[in-house]
Formats: C-alpha cells, sequence, structure tokens
C-alpha cells in the first residue's frame, strides 16, 4: 500500500503509542488509581481518535471514542478501573490495533477483530459493569457455540496451516474474518490470565492454551477462508508490517553528542587540509574525499533534529474542524509550506502556541454562517497557515479573513480589565492597542467558551515564543480579518553571530603566550541592528561624552556607547587614533553602541553552556567553539547594558508598573537631571545640543539676560526656576551645570542643579502636570520623572530676551501631526499649539486616513522614522497615503536624508528646530490651500 | 578496573604546584592533558584562567597556583590540564607538572595539620606521608565550588 505522508506518520505514531498504551493500562491494573498513567492513556486513545477522525477512518474512531470515554470517566474519577473494565479496554486495545493494522494493510478500517466489542464498551460506558460482566455471561450462554466453534476452528485451521500463510495477514478483511495463531508476542494479555471474549450473535470463541498460558483467538466467520487471496496478499502485508519499524526512537542527548564529534571532525578535517596542501597527491585525494564525507556526515546529522512543521500542523485540521461544528461555522484550512523544517526542540516548543492562535482564529476571528453573508462574505471562512524560510528564520503566518480586532474593544476591555488606564488607552495608537491583547489576563470574548475566552492565551503565546528566541506580531486588516506572524530561529542550539575582536594586551599578562593574542567574542545577531564605524577625523563630532557616559549621535539618537574591553576590565587600551568600529544592538527595549577593535564576520555557531564557575557572570549566553578549534565566549547583550550600567536596576514595583505599560510607549532616551524642587526631571536627548559646565566668573549680561560667551556666540542661560543658582547671582568661583538646547541657530542655556544620567526607556504620561516649566509626570523603568516642557522653557527664555514680533500669529491651519505617540510628538504638539495652530496627530495609516477624512490639513508633519521605509516596510503605506495629499509635507528629523527628496517631500526640518519648524509651516506652499474649495480629487 | 581493596591501597594520580604535592583519586580522574591553548574570560572569578576545547566540549580550566594562594607561574613555562569530573561537568586543573599515580595505604593518612595556611587547609582533605615528602588530598568540590565565588581572590 502507498500512503500519504500523513497517514503514514499517523501509523507509525499510533503503533508506538499503543506499545505505551498497553504498559500503561498492564500498570495501571496494579496501580488503578495514579492519574498519571490514566491521563496519559487517555491522552494515547484521544491522538489516535483525532487524527483518524481526519482522515475519515470512522470505525477506529468510534472504538477509540469510546474507549476514550470510559478513560475519561475513570479519569475523572467517577469510576474505578476493577480487573474486568481493565480486560475490556485491553481488548478494545487489541481491538484498536487490529483497525490499525488493517489500514495498513487495505487502507480501510473495516477489517477489525471483534466487531462486537464496541458495543460492549459502549454498553459498559453507558452502563459501568454492563459490558465488562456480560462478556463472561455471553461467553456461557454461548457454551455450545463454543464446541461448534471449536470444530469450526479445527476446520479452517487445516487449510490455513497447510498454506503456513502469514500470521499478520490472517487479519485482512475478508468480510467473515478468520483469526487464530494470533503472535503472543504482540498480546499484550500474554502471560497474564486470558479472558473469555466471545460476543453474543457471533461464533466468536476464544481457545486457552493452558500449557504455554499463551492465548488463542479464534473467530470463524460463515463463509469458508479464501486462502489463495490471503496467500496472495500476505507478501504485500509483510512489507507494510515493516512501517513501523521504519523510525526508531533516539535520545536526543545522544544526537546531540553526534553533532559534537561531527563538529570535532570538521575542526580535524580542517586542520587536516591545511597542512596537505603540503603533502603527496594521493594524501591530498584522500582529504578531499574526507572533506566530503565529513561535509555529508555533518548535514545528515544536524538533520536528525529538523522535523517538517507538518508534524504540527497536522492536528490543526481535526481541532479546525471540531471548533467549526461547536460553533456552527465553516472554516477551511489550507495549509502553505508543510515541509519547512524546523529543530526538534522547536517545533515540540510551537506546537501549543500554534494551537492557540488557530483556536483563536477559529472562535473569535472567523464570524458565524449567518454574520458572513449579512457582511458580503463567503459564508464559509478561511484559515491560512503559512511557513516558510526567510534569512535564517522561519516565518509561521496564521491568517484569517475574519472580522479582524477592533482596537476600541480592546481598550475597552484592557481597561475594564485594569491592565491600562483610561487616559493612557487614549494616547495608544491602533497597533498599540491591538497589541494589549498579549497582556496577562487579557480576553475580549464576550463570553467565556469552552473553546477559548479564559484569559490564558495569547500571553501565554508571547512568552513561550520569545522563550525560543522568537517573535509574534499581529496584523489587523479590520473586515479582511487577521494575521498572525511568527518568527522563530531555524534552531537554539545553532545561531548566527557576529564575530568581533579586542585587540591582545601589549604585554603578556600572566606569561603564557595566549593572553597576548587577539580575543574574539561572538554577538548574537538576533540583537544586531547595524554596523557603524567613525572615522578619526568624526570622532571627535559624532562621540561626545554627556556626563561621562559616552554617547554616539547617530540617526537622529544619542546612542549610550559601551567600550566593551573597558567593561570586560581589559587592560592596555589603545586610544581611538584609527576610528572606532561601533556595533549597534538592541536588547531588552534599549539600544546601544558596543566599540569593539575589529568586527570580521558572521558565521552559524553552536551555542554551548559555560560551567557553574562562570554562571554568575551575566554578560555572557554561553561559549562556542571557532573555526580554529579555540573556544570563544558568546556575550549576552543585555547583561553587558546592565554591567555598564545602562539599565535600570530600580524599585521593583515601579519596575513592574513600567513594564506593564512599556508596551505603550516607544523607547525615548531621556537626560535625568534635578533642579529646584524636582529631584528627577527628564527632557529627550534629542532636544540636548551640549552639556556643559560653565564658571561663574565667565556669566555675562546680554540684553538684560545672563549669558555667555559660547562657540563663537552668545549662549544666553536662564535657570530653573529654584535651583540654588537662582538669578545666577552667585558665587563667582562656583560652576554651573547647564543644559545647551539649541533651535536652529538659536541656542540657550538651561541651568539646572545636577545632571543625573541617561536613560533608553519607553516612558508613561501618566499625570499632566501645573507646575510652570514641567510637561506632566511619567514613569520610567526605574521610577518616576517629572517631564520638562521645553516649550515653555524657550517662552520664558522668549519673554527675557526675543522680540516679541519673533512669534508668529495667524489663524487656525490645521496640522496634521504624523509621529509615534510618546514624549516627542507631545513636545512637537505643545510648540505647535503655543503657535496657535490646531493639531491632530495620527501614527497609523488607519488613523492617518480617519483625519483625512474629515479634514484637509494645511500642512503634513511627519516624523523620518515613520517614512523610513528601510526600518519597517508599513512605512511605505504611510508614504504613499501622504504622497496622495495636496497639503505639503515637512519631515521632522535630525539630519537631512537625500532619500526623502526622491520621495516628493517638500521640505525637512531639524527635529526640536521650533523656529525651523514655524517658518517651514508658514512658508510651505499655498497651493493646497487654495484648491481646498471642493476639487480636492486626488484621494485614496 | 583493577580490584582495588576499601579498606586501604587507594591510587590517587598526583601532581606537582610549585612545591606541594598533590593527589585526587584516580577514578575523577577524565583525562591529562599537555598545555592547551585557552581562551581568556573577562570578568571571571579569580581561579578561573580560562576556556579550553575538550574535544566539542568547553572546559573551564582553574589554576591551581591561584586556587591554592600560590605566587604565580614563572614565565615561561607551561602548565599540564588534569581534566576531572565534576557534578555536571568537566572542569580542568592547571598544575604545574604530572607525577605518578601512587597507591597508598590507609595507615599513613592523617587529617592536615593546623598550621596549613587557611586557604590552602580548606581544600586539603587528607595528608599521606609517604617515604621522602607529604601527598595533599585535594577536596576537589570544595576546590570547584570556591572557583564559583566571584571574589575568591587570594592575596598571593
Amino acid at each position: 500500500m502507498q500512503f500519504d505522508e500523513e497517514i503514514r506518520e499517523f501509523l507509525i505514531e499510533s503503533n508506538e503509542n499503543l506499545t505505551l498504551l498497553d504498559q500503561d493500562i498492564v500498570h495501571l491494573e496494579k496501580a488503578p488509581d495514579d492519574p498519571e498513567l490514566v491521563s496519559s492513556a487517555f491522552r494515547t486513545i484521544h491522538t489516535i481518535k483525532g487524527t483518524c477522525g481526519f482522515f475519515g477512518y470512522d470505525n477506529l474512531g468510534a472504538v477509540t471514542h469510546v474507549i476514550e470515554n470510559i478513560l475519561g470517566q475513570v479519569r475523572e474519577g467517577k469510576r474505578t478501573l476493577s480487573p474486568a473494565l481493565i480486560t475490556l479496554v485491553l481488548e478494545g486495545v487489541d481491538e484498536v490495533k487490529a483497525l490499525i493494522r488493517s489500514i495498513e494493510q487495505t487502507g480501510r478500517d473495516t477489517a477489525g477483530l471483534n466487531p462486537s466489542i464496541k458495543e460492549r464498551l459502549e454498553r459498559e460506558f453507558h452502563e459501568p459493569g454492563a459490558g465488562s460482566n456480560r462478556s463472561d455471561a455471553g461467553a456461557r450462554q454461548d457454551q455450545n457455540g463454543f464446541v461448534r466453534g471449536l470444530a469450526e476452528a479445527g476446520q479452517s485451521r487445516q487449510p490455513a496451516s497447510n498454506q503456513q500463510p502469514d500470521q499478520d495477514s490472517l487479519r485482512q478483511p475478508v468480510e467473515p474474518s478468520l483469526e487464530f495463531g494470533h503472535d503472543s508476542a504482540t498480546e499484550p494479555g500474554a502471560g497474564t490470565p486470558t479472558e473469555w471474549s466471545a460476543a453474543a450473535g457471533s461464533s466468536g470463541v476464544r481457545a486457552d492454551d493452558a500449557d504455554n498460558r499463551h492465548s488463542v483467538e479464534i473467530e470463524v466467520g460463515a463463509k469458508p477462508l479464501n486462502v489463495s487471496k490471503e496467500a496472495a496478499s500476505s507478501k504485500d502485508g509483510t512489507r507494510d508490517a515493516l512501517l513501523a519499524e521504519s523510525t526508531i526512537r533516539v535520545d536526543v542527548a545522544l544526537l546531540n553528542r553526534l553533532i559534537n564529534l561531527v563538529g570535532e571532525l570538521v575542526l580535524a578535517r580542517n586542520q587536516l587540509l591545511q597542512d596537505a596542501n603540503l603533502q603527496s597527491p594521493v594524501l591530498q585525494q584522500t582529504c578531499q574525499r574526507l572533506n566530503l564525507i565529513t561535509s555529508e556526515l555533518q548535514e545528515g546529522v544536524m538533520k536528525t533534529r529538523m522535523q517538517p512543521i507538518g508534524v504540527v500542523w497536522n492536528k490543526l485540521p481535526r481541532v479546525v474542524r471540531d471548533l467549526a461544528s461547536q460553533c456552527g461555522k465553516q472554516i477551511h484550512l489550507e495549509m502553505e509550506g508543510a515541509n519547512t523544517e524546523l529543530d526538534k526542540t522547536i517545533i515540540e516548543a510551537i506546537k501549543d502556541p500554534l494551537t492557540h492562535i488557530v483556536r483563536n482564529s477559529c472562535d473569535h476571528g472567523i464570524e458565524p454562517m449567518a454574520t458572513r453573508m449579512a457582511k458580503g462574505k463567503a459564508p464559509r471562512g478561511s484559515l491560512l497557515l503559512r511557513a516558510y524560510h526567510e534569512g535564517g528564520v522561519v516565518n509561521i503566518e496564521i491568517s484569517d479573513d475574519g472580522a479582524g480586532i477592533d482596537p476600541g474593544r480592546v481598550k475597552e476591555k484592557a481597561i475594564e480589565k485594569g491592565l491600562i488606564r483610561p487616559e493612557q488607552a487614549a494616547g495608544l495608537s491602533e497597533r498599540e492597542a491591538i497589541h494589549l491583547i498579549f497582556q496577562p489576563g487579557f480576553s475580549t470574548a464576550s463570553q467565556v467558551t469552552s473553546i477559548s475566552g479564559r484569559g490564558v492565551g495569547m500571553d501565554v503565546v508571547k512568552t513561550n515564543i520569545e522563550k525560543i528566541g522568537g517573535s509574534v506580531d499581529v496584523q489587523n486588516r479590520g473586515e479582511g480579518g487577521t494575521t498572525v506572524r511568527i518568527k522563530i530561529p531555524l534552531t537554539l542550539a545553532i545561531i548566527p553571530g557576529l564575530i568581533v575582536t579586542l585587540k591582545g594586551g601589549a604585554e603578556s599578562r600572566e606569561g603564557h603566550s595566549a593572553w597576548t593574542s587577539e580575543e574574539r567574542f561572538v554577538i548574537p545577531q538576533a540583537n544586531l541592528l547595524e554596523l557603524v564605524r567613525v572615522e578619526a577625523q568624526d570622532v571627535a563630532k559624532r562621540i561626545n561624552h554627556v556626563h561621562g557616559t559616552p554617547v554616539l549621535h547617530h540617526r537622529d539618537e544619542l546612542l549610550p556607547l559601551v567600550y566593551l574591553d573597558q567593561i570586560l576590565n581589559k587592560p592596555d587600551r589603545c586610544g581611538d587614533s584609527e576610528g572606532v568600529n561601533i556595533v549597534v544592538l538592541q536588547a531588552e527595549n534599549r539600544r546601544l553602541g558596543v566599540v569593539v577593535d575589529a568586527i570580521c564576520d558572521t558565521q552559524e555557531i553552536v551555542v554551548k553552556p559555560l560551567g557553574r564557575q562562570l554562571k554568575s557572570l551575566t554578560c555572557y549566553v554561553g561559549a562556542t567553539i571557532m573555526g580554529d578549534g579555540r573556544p570563544a565566549l558568546i556575550l549576552d547583550v543585555g547583561g553587558l547594558a546592565r554591567l555598564a550600567g545602562l539599565s535600570s536596576q530600580g524599585r521593583p514595583a515601579i519596575a513592574e508598573v513600567a513594564k506593564k505599560t512599556a508596551g505603550s510607549g516607544t523607547p525615548q532616551t531621556l537626560l535625568l537631571f534635578s533642579a529646584g524642587a524636582y529631584p528627577r526631571i527628564a527632557v529627550p536627548l534629542s532636544f540636548v545640543d551640549r552639556l556643559e559646565e560653565v564658571a561663574c566668573s565667565q556669566i555675562e549680561k546680554a540684553g538684560g539676560m545672563p549669558a555667555v560667551y559660547y562657540r563663537e556666540g552668545i549662549l544666553p542661560l536662564i535657570a530653573f526656576p529654584g535651583t540654588h543658582t537662582r538669578g545666577l547671582e552667585v558665587d563667582k568661583t562656583t560652576t554651573l551645570q547647564v543644559i545647551v538646547f539649541s533651535s536652529g541657530a538659536r541656542r540657550l542655556g538651561l541651568v539646572v542643579d545636577q545632571i543625573i544620567d541617561i536613560v533608553t526607556d519607553p516612558v508613561t504620561m501618566v499625570r499632566p502636570s501645573a507646575a510652570s516649566w514641567i510637561l506632566g509626570s511619567g514613569i520610567l523603568a526605574d521610577g518616576i520623572v517629572d517631564l520638562l516642557d521645553l516649550e515653555a522653557v524657550l517662552e520664558a527664555a522668549d519673554d527675557h530676551w526675543l522680540a516679541q514680533d519673533e512669534r508668529v500669529s495667524r489663524p487656525t491651519p490645521t496640522i496634521l501631526l504624523v509621529e509615534r505617540p510618546g514624549l516627542a510628538r507631545e513636545l512637537t504638539q505643545s510648540y505647535l499649539a503655543v503657535a496657535g495652530y490646531r493639531i491632530l496627530s495620527a501614527s497609523t495609516l488607519d488613523e492617518l486616513q480617519a483625519h483625512l477624512e474629515h479634514t484637509e490639513p494645511s500642512a503634513i508633519l511627519a516624523a523620518y522614522d515613520l517614512l523610513d521605509t528601510s526600518r519597517d516596510p508599513e512605512c511605505g503605506a504611510l508614504l504613499e497615503a501622504l504622497q496622495l495629499e495636496t497639503a505639503p509635507i515637512i519631515v521632522l528629523s535630525g539630519a537631512a536624508n537625500p532619500d526623502l527628496a526622491l520621495r516628493g517631500i517638500d521640505k525637512h526640518v531639524e527635529r526640536g528646530d521650533r523656529a525651523g519648524l514655524l517658518e517651514a509651516i508658514a512658508s510651505a506652499p499655498k497651493r493646497s490651500l487654495q484648491q481646498q474649495g471642493g476639487q480636492h480629487v486626488c484621494t485614496r | 578496573m583493577f580490584a582495588r581493596d576499601n579498606s586501604e591501597g587507594k591510587q590517587f594520580s598526583t601532581f606537582r604546584v610549585g612545591t606541594l604535592l598533590l593527589g585526587i583519586e584516580v577514578v575523577t580522574v577524565q583525562e591529562v592533558l599537555r598545555y592547551q591553548e585557552m581562551t581568556v574570560v573577562p570578568l571571571a572569578p579569580y581561579a578561573v584562567e580560562g576556556l579550553i576545547n575538550l574535544r566539542g566540549q568547553i572546559v573551564i580550566a582553574l589554576d591551581m597556583r591561584k586556587s591554592l594562594g600560590l605566587p604565580r607561574r614563572p614565565v615561561g613555562t607551561r602548565p599540564m590540564n588534569v581534566v576531572i569530573q565534576s557534578q555536571d561537568a568537566s572542569v580542568s586543573l592547571l598544575v604545574d607538572d604530572i607525577g605518578d599515580v601512587i597507591e597508598t595505604s590507609a595507615a599513613v593518612f592523617g587529617l592536615p595539620p593546623d598550621n596549613l595556611p587557611a586557604n590552602q587547609k580548606e581544600l586539603v582533605a587528607g595528608i599521606y606521608t609517604l617515604p621522602h615528602e607529604l601527598l595533599l588530598i585535594l577536596n576537589t568540590e570544595r576546590l570547584l565550588l570556591n572557583a564559583c565565588n566571584p571574589i575568591s581572590q587570594i592575596s598571593a
């Protein structure tokens, strides 16, 4: 018989499971109360039942179903396993085996061992004791049949044994079947007292071979046996009987050892190949062959751990079918890329999350038929599973064409469940709102169904997938449905890594040559964002020190820098004379740049754990063996950041709160300082030009304001209210801490008490403030901060320093601000509000389109990172939508980005350049405003 | 395996660290290797000298001189590796020189003298008196445990 791959696997798996099941049930006889054994037996039967239902083996399904029911009762404690019941169950299991064998041989599940067993099991299920006891009664009643049966058995045994047919082949589906001489080795009851299994209505007889205590089952049909047919098919039968033996189970630990050894072989080969170049041609040839064989061996061994994702998917059709029928829906399941291979451990790990997501899609996503038809959709919902390799990761997509996720409802639910506060909800973008479904304890199902809606689900899915180094994302297409995208690494044992090096010290520390050599480290590629090289002449310009912390000006951001050699306490640091190599990394919601001496290439590395003597070092994930056979350490980026003090080890309670709300804010790099009555004030680092210490003796007066001569210009100074340097009339000998803000050509120095730190954290606005110069209070990972109202500061400075006519005053045109919610957006909003504009803000395409439907903005202000298609493909859609508008588009970013000109962007303004921004808006082309009179044609 | 009388006649792999003759019961020693190239582990506990590749297995190398608070190995000399089995993984002990396998009798066994430096006394399970010198038996579990301590730097 030829089988589909799925059926093949089902048969192999079932055979394995049944062997286990026999053991479990026999053990159960000794320990009938062991809940684990019962559950295990229940699961095994359940699995077979589930799968065979999908393949359409109804007979097998019916038998397993009733066994499952009985075991279910046992599991729930509604009945105990009496020996009689165990016997009955074992008979049922035999029947299952017979049916499976029948499938192996004929492809159909019609040739059972004992058709009556099903009825008896059913009777037993409905009326405990009935099925198991009546088997004895039935046998006694059938005493006459016994004699007749034996006689018939004797008759039919004759021709059969003459032909010596394969014993297994006798289980062929000849309608009235003959079974005898059943192989005692496969008989679970062998060695235990045999039982009478004749059933009423059939002439089935079971003889007991008392000598060797092997049971023999004989079932005699009414018609004579067609022996020749049996013999003919027996050849086929034996071949397929081997199906179960075509795979073996191997301990994963053994495979791991093999992988290790092969790795070593590869290294040995590499070394040999290097030397062999100088040797005789014969040796060279041998080496070549060794080379090939080794490569193939390596590939083969790696493959042993790989399994197609179909292994997990196979279980889903059944799940979907059941759910669909339970909910009265019609769901069509499609699967693409079931052959995509993944490491076994990962397959195991995604099994449950995947089922969860599919259940969610069926239960919450796809609407009932009537609703679908009312919406004009096809009555039958469809669910598409897709898996494909992409750049060393496996993508799994689960898309449905259901109702999608309603961000409004998600927010409502989240507020209701106390996951977020209403004021937080208002600030969430659609995308962020939808990601709330990953919060623990979240469920939007209005009703808890048997299928889902218990509020454990997506958060578990997320945790489980992140545990194996993957990520989950939800894409909501509204009425178009939902797509859940999972990205997971191919394997856990082998990861791509970037090799970086630190130069060796000048002198040997310990007198071993090893110390002086270059040291290599591996950075997991998953943490890697980009590589940056700062040439020697740019070092002074791009790398600054803010309160002792080196930072890099990079893509609108000040990136905290960590010198790997310093952080690892390596002596003999060389200067940055030849430029600086920086690896930009992301870990635990923060970005940092790691300075290394050299960046080598990327390699697939095998992760090996470190021994307990090194467990305390959080800066390493593990170690690996490099091509030359020497070990190299794998860096833990999160640990490294913590080691560098970039992290937040604050009060746990607040850290917790911040973590909960972390999903709502994008990480901001903030400068923390103290001033006056405020111990912690934060201002986005992107607004900060420099930090300076100004000696009081340098302070002069300019236009009635204190100021210093600074970088060939005048830097007006303004003190934060309440700083101990009030009025700047202080002792001439002290120095002041000054934060320099720049706004186009203008600069302003804010005098504060103390610079505290720079942190990169998502910040959540909690409470707006009425205090002057303070925008409001927010939560960082390590505590509460007050946010500086830069606008108010500039205002205050303007009142003193600048002529009033610098203020722009005009009617209230609307400006559409396309920027992620967060501090930067609030600040820009406050700029513009002060200047008298009405501001609408959007951060996603949907929000944008919602605004554009109602209003005609006079200008669109967009953050560069939301248009940067190289970072996020979704940005492309946003950009396209904007380009359809007639309003001028002004882009906010830190530096001129040449690619913008190509994409129809009208203007570019530096972030934080308030004057430049106002001017850009004021001088925006008027054409859009003129066209406003009704002929706005270029719509979406 | 050869017969070993429990009451006496234990076999010890011996090695030298500085002037000391140290011993570990033969069964716990996995193998003895010549000097292996090592990868330095920055920030590692004081006694950890580096990592070596033992046929695909990454093994931590502990410097016995550092563990025992002895002066550093003279420049130009290379240590040998005594790889021992610990509870979870193999660990390599870096020693100056490898000695013979010595069979001892329980009769000459004694506890470490009280005047041994504290950091050594802790690591010595007992002492056998050999004809010409003393054999210090290492308490390997203690040694490996001490090496986990990041601040176990001993003033040398």
